[in-house]
């Protein structure tokens, strides 16, 4: 019971960092459009962002749903083994999960599939993103393992 | 004599509108990722390797020796030894031009040199154009080469990939398509001529990775381009024009995310034609010879990831339909070339690559 609960919480944490993603890519896709001189008005910007949940969801929540797996695992053992406080370490896996997969992934294809991390300001937004899967992760599983 | 490694082909095809016979032979095979080829008056031809070699074939057969003197190149990814086009003076001048690849993982760019060709080693060897700046990723080149008829050389530059929205702006060589002279000056009369911050060497832009450039027999310039998921675009280009990557597209990053959600904008560029899903386009080559009747003045485009030749019979500038050839190879075409001999010329894109000739069946 208490492993599909954290199961499901895990779920939950994809889920809210896939949707931060994949929002705050369009708004940077969306800046690239701006910038080159073409409005984008506001109904077309939130079909857009309805448009990449849709056409991510097979691709970047599988590419989170290993990142934050791999994290959060790490996460536990430094719990496990270090000591110190796990929301810590959590918010610290979080963070640093999509950016090192991002940048694997770069290292082994040469390109970052995922345009809006292209930059240094987009990846730190989405750092900030896995982050906030850290934080719902670390919040929801207190009780039952801290 | 021409070497005959593998059965041919006869076709019929099932379209009465478009019945032609043919038949396809293999040339050439054991090349590694040939790019492009040329045919030199002599008869032999030339053919790039991606992997860095140039080779030469005489009387159908691959001669063991590469072509010695290729300057150092970067080979990863997409990058490598890339076009090679004849100057129209070659029988008297020998001069050659070759673009590819140099630099490092962390920066890399396109290149084109002028060189001229004595017996199996290049020589006075001069770069006329690097791309400008340097890029980290192993992709989107272009690299393709073509001489306009008042001998000016036009290469196309890919966006690096990663570097997409560079295309849309003209102080870099991203995305764009350059048109220098053969020394490697600037032609007094480019469109960007003398406007601040703007590189004067750049021909058009908003292009994404072209991998098709040619000069038809009415000299009007057409260039096709690689889209990402959807996409892949035929443009007729004008000077100075936008063609829209990526502020508008057809299609939408691999991701799954667009790449824009818009498909046309005020002052750019529509393509004549554009490929949804992708197709792959990367050879390109107008059909001008005599074995082929029907094919005259049609446009051919070689499809990687489709592994076809389309077939585009125009008019009025304008796309009037198309024909998906040579599905029965099962290959994917890096090149489609109408050789001075009436055939066409397909340079399959492989480790074990080959050259076929496609001749009539009878």
């Amino acid at each position: 019971m208490k492993k599909a609960k954290t199961g499901l919480v895990y779920i939950l944490s994809v889920i809210c960092t896939f949707l931060l993603a994949s929002i705050v890519g369009t708004q940077i896709v969306l800046a690239d459009i701006l910038s080159f001189g073409i409005d984008v008005p506001l109904s077309e910007r939130v079909s857009a962002t309805f448009h990449d949940i849709v056409g991510l969801a097979p691709t970047l929540s599988i590419l989170i749903a290993a990142a934050l797996l791999v994290a959060f695992v790490v996460a536990a053992l430094c719990i496990r083994f270090l000591g110190g406080k796990r929301m810590y370490w959590y918010l610290a896996a979080g963070f640093t999960s999509l950016p090192a997969t991002l940048m694997l992934i770069k290292s082994l294809m040469g390109v970052t599939l995922f345009a809006a991390a292209r930059t240094g300001f987009g990846m730190l937004l989405i750092a900030l993103c896995g982050l906030a899967g850290g934080w719902v992760f670390a919040r929801l599983t207190q009780k039952r393992i801290g | 004599m021409i070497k005959m490694l593998k059965v041919c082909l006869l076709v019929f095809l099932a379209s009465s509108a478009y019945a032609t016979e043919y038949k396809i032979e293999t040339l050439v095979d054991g090349l590694s990722y040939p790019w492009a080829m040329a045919f030199l008056p002599d008869g032999d031809m030339l053919v790039t390797e991606r992997s860095g070699q140039l080779r030469r074939i005489s009387d159908g057969k691959l001669q063991a020796e590469p072509i010695a003197n290729i300057p150092a190149l970067y080979v990863a990814g997409q990058g490598g030894l890339l076009d090679i086009i004849l100057d129209p003076g070659f029988e008297t001048n020998h001069r050659v031009f070759i673009s590819f690849s140099i630099g490092t993982k962390s920066a890399n760019a396109t290149r084109v040199i002028s060189a001229r060709l004595e017996g199996n080693k290049l020589e006075d060897i001069s770069t006329i154009f690097t791309a400008s700046p340097g890029k980290d990723t192993p992709h989107h080149f272009g690299a393709r080469l073509a001489l306009m008829p008042d001998q000016t050389l036009l290469i196309t530059v890919g966006e690096g990939f990663d570097y997409r929205e560079q295309a849309q702006f003209l102080d870099n060589h991203f995305g764009k398509l350059i048109r220098i002279n053969k020394d490697g000056s600037v032609p007094s009369d480019n469109p960007f001529i003398g406007l601040e911050g703007v590189l004067p060497e750049i021909w058009s832009y908003g292009h994404r990775n072209a991998q098709g450039l040619l000069i038809s027999a009415d000299g009007t310039v057409w260039l096709h381009e690689h889209g990402p998921r959807g996409g892949d675009e035929l443009n007729r280009i004008l000077p100075g024009k936008n063609y829209g990557w990526p502020a508008i597209t057809h299609g939408v990053d691999y991701s799954g995310a667009y790449v824009s959600p818009y498909v046309e904008a005020e002052g750019m560029e529509q393509p004549v034609t554009y490929w949804v899903p992708s197709i792959a386009p990367a050879g390109f080559c107008e059909y001008t010879g005599n074995q082929f009747p029907d094919w005259q003045g049609n446009l051919f485009v070689a499809a990687l990831a489709e592994k076809s030749v389309h077939r585009l019979v125009m008019e009025n500038g304008k796309v009037k339909s198309q024909q998906t050839l040579f599905t029965e190879l099962e290959q994917r075409i890096r090149e489609v070339r109408a050789g001075p001999d009436g055939f066409l010329y397909l340079l399959t894109d492989s480790d074990e690559g080959k050259i076929l000739r496609v001749s009539p069946a009878n």
